[in-house]
């Protein structure tokens, strides 16, 4: 964990407080990074306390298995730079891809990293970091990457991506696109036709394609509960009046809802869903 | 017609300046200072790099301050203080200007009132700016049951019950700060949704319990029925200078920067031109369609007298 504050947590109230918690030489990232100097005191926050940090939003830690977060700010003059750093109660992969920049670039920071223009995450073990520059001023990407560098030898070591991800299409994936997620509120943002229709898999990956489309694999405990919710979403298709079209082989549907096309293909225990909009 | 700067920055020509790509109507007619002959608007939009500027033009363009805010008056603020992630939290400057002038107008009080820790104010700097301008902060405890009011909801069609904090029926104006910004379970939040901001934390996270089928769309319902009990707002002044559109509400995500502020007092017609600066539309999201089905207000901007504005 970042911060090092394993020994302490557990004694104090929440939001613990580093101070008179640790001694200075134990913070890992230490309290100056270059010209960046840690301000005020660490705050943690555990389990459903990260609503007292976040009013609006938190759900979506929860979903991934949101264990607790530090927060820490750093400041040079008058800029300033937050550094967040969740743990989950796994592999932080699926919370990293959830929340990284769709239009940022890859960074070789633990597992794996995404820079944005005025932000960074990345992920290794079961630790999401997030640093965001709460200011502009003209070195903010380096800024941002410099403290990252900094941070990054704190995490803990470990994890792996889901294997889902490899029933991800190659062909025309979009890079870095690619998300995992196991809960309803994930696929909400991913692709919300398909949160319309599909309910109660058990994880499931997405990505972009170069088409413009999105490419959504969803993985059910068995193969008749797939079967079962891809014949629920051509009934709700059929109530609410979209157009549902059946194709020869009986292997795949085609929905329209809500002004997108669904096209769903089924495998085993998996259904595949091309999403695009209609006036694709 | 001359296109010299009256005292805020705004040319006539930009004052009249189309609004038309969002399909507005137009109100034409007097700068600041003269008696319009424009029926009364619904919208103002001031545009420019500067927010104290941008906030004074929208409420000039109603009529000034004392339209509002009349000696000797309490006044009530909901800002949105969500944190330090950029476009996340109502401009600290838009509050502060919001404030002086009220002050300006002879507010007996301002307050500002939050369910939140002050930590999300101290995050968000608006404590910094806030602090000296006069306005008191009010933070109501969630735990004090003494300070909450149980609404029933008649016209609700998912919320029955909702506790709203009793301090924000008890002022003479009451003035709602939201952003527009991107939000994960609602694709959008604004002026309807900043309303959370005064019913009771807990009642709030129930609006939400599993995203699961019916459960889907229960919030946005829930906060469109919200709407019909809380108090109305008598002004809105919305921040859409540095809006997150993109992993809101909390960030970071990414960036736009409209450099906009909207006044106005229809929440759905606000929330409608807000969700516009998102690339949605108001039918686009279901809480602003909700609300304009419960009555609250008109979603289709053709129909919403807009005045946009160029400020310099």
């Amino acid at each position: 964990m970042a911060f090092h504050l394993r020994a302490c947590t557990a004694a104090f109230t929440i939001p613990l407080l580093v101070a008179g918690c640790t001694s200075p030489e134990s913070l890992c990232p230490p309290k100056d990074i270059g010209m960046w100097s840690a301000e005020g005191e660490t705050e943690i926050y555990i389990g459903d306390d990260l609503f007292i940090y976040i009013n609006g939003g938190a759900e979506i830690y929860h979903e991934y298995g949101f264990v607790q977060v530090a927060v820490q700010r750093y400041v040079r003059g008058g800029d300033s730079i937050s550094v967040e750093i969740y743990t989950m109660d796994g592999d932080a992969f699926g919370i990293y891809s959830f929340a990284r920049s769709s239009s940022g670039h890859a960074v070789k920071l633990g597992n794996g990293g995404t820079s944005a223009d005025y932000y960074l995450h990345f992920w290794s073990g079961p630790e999401l970091a997030v640093i965001t520059a709460e200011s502009e001023f003209d070195d903010l990407g380096a800024a941002v990457l410099e403290i990252g560098a900094a941070v990054a030898g704190c995490l803990q070591p470990g994890g792996v991506e889901p294997d889902l991800l490899d029933q991800l299409p190659n062909d025309g994936r979009v890079p870095g696109s690619e998300v995992y997620f196991t809960g309803r509120l994930a696929i909400l943002n991913v692709a919300r036709p398909a949160a319309v229709l599909f309910t109660g898999f058990e994880e499931g990956a997405a990505a972009g394609h170069e088409s413009g489309e999105h490419i959504v694999v969803l993985r059910w405990a068995d193969k008749a509960a797939a079967v079962e919710a891809l014949q629920e979403a051509r009934r709700l298709c059929e109530a609410s009046g979209e157009v549902v079209v059946e194709t020869e082989d009986g292997g795949v549907a085609e929905f329209g809802t809500g002004g997108h096309r669904i096209l769903a293909s089924g495998s085993e225990n998996l259904i595949t869903l091309r999403v695009q909009r209609e006036e694709q | 017609m001359s296109d010299k700067k009256n005292g805020h920055g705004i040319t006539r020509r930009d004052f009249v300046a189309a609004g038309a790509a969002a399909g507005t109507l137009l109100a034409t007619g007097a700068g600041f200072g003269e008696q319009s002959q424009a029926p009364p608007l619904d919208l103002a939009v001031a545009h420019g790099p500067d927010v104290a500027k941008n906030t004074a033009a929208v409420i000039e363009a109603h009529g000034g301050i004392g339209a509002f805010v009349r000696p000797g008056q309490v006044v009530n603020i909901l800002p949105n203080a969500q944190g330090s992630h950029p476009g996340t939290s109502t401009d600290p400057v838009l509050v502060r200007t919001v404030v002086d002038l009220c002050k300006k107008a002879g507010a007996k009080e301002v307050r500002w009132l939050t369910w939140q820790s002050e930590k999300y104010f101290e995050r968000s700097n608006i404590d910094k700016l806030v602090t000296g301008s006069g306005a008191n902060f009010i933070q109501v405890d969630s735990n004090d049951e003494s300070q909450w009011k149980n609404f029933d909801v008649p016209k609700g069609l998912a919320l029955e019950k909702i506790r709203v904090f009793k301090i924000l029926e008890e002022c003479d104006v009451f003035i709602n700060m939201p952003i527009f910004k991107d939000h994960i379970g609602s694709r959008f939040t604004g002026s309807l949704k900043n309303y959370m901001g005064a019913s009771h934390p807990t009642d709030n996270r129930l609006f939400h319990p599993s995203f699961e089928g019916e459960d889907l769309l229960r919030m946005e319902q829930c906060i469109a029925d919200l709407n019909t009990v809380v108090r109305k707002p008598d002004l809105i002044v919305a921040d859409a200078m540095t809006i997150l559109t993109s992993k809101g509400p909390f960030g970071p995500g990414d960036i736009a920067k409209p450099q906009k502020v909207i006044a106005g007092i229809d929440r759905v017609a606000l929330d409608s031109y807000g969700a516009t600066l998102l690339g949605l539309e108001g039918k686009d999201v279901t809480m602003i369609a909700d609300a304009h089905q419960l009555g609250l207000g008109e979603i289709d901007l053709g129909k919403v007298r807009i005045q946009e504005m160029e400020v310099g």
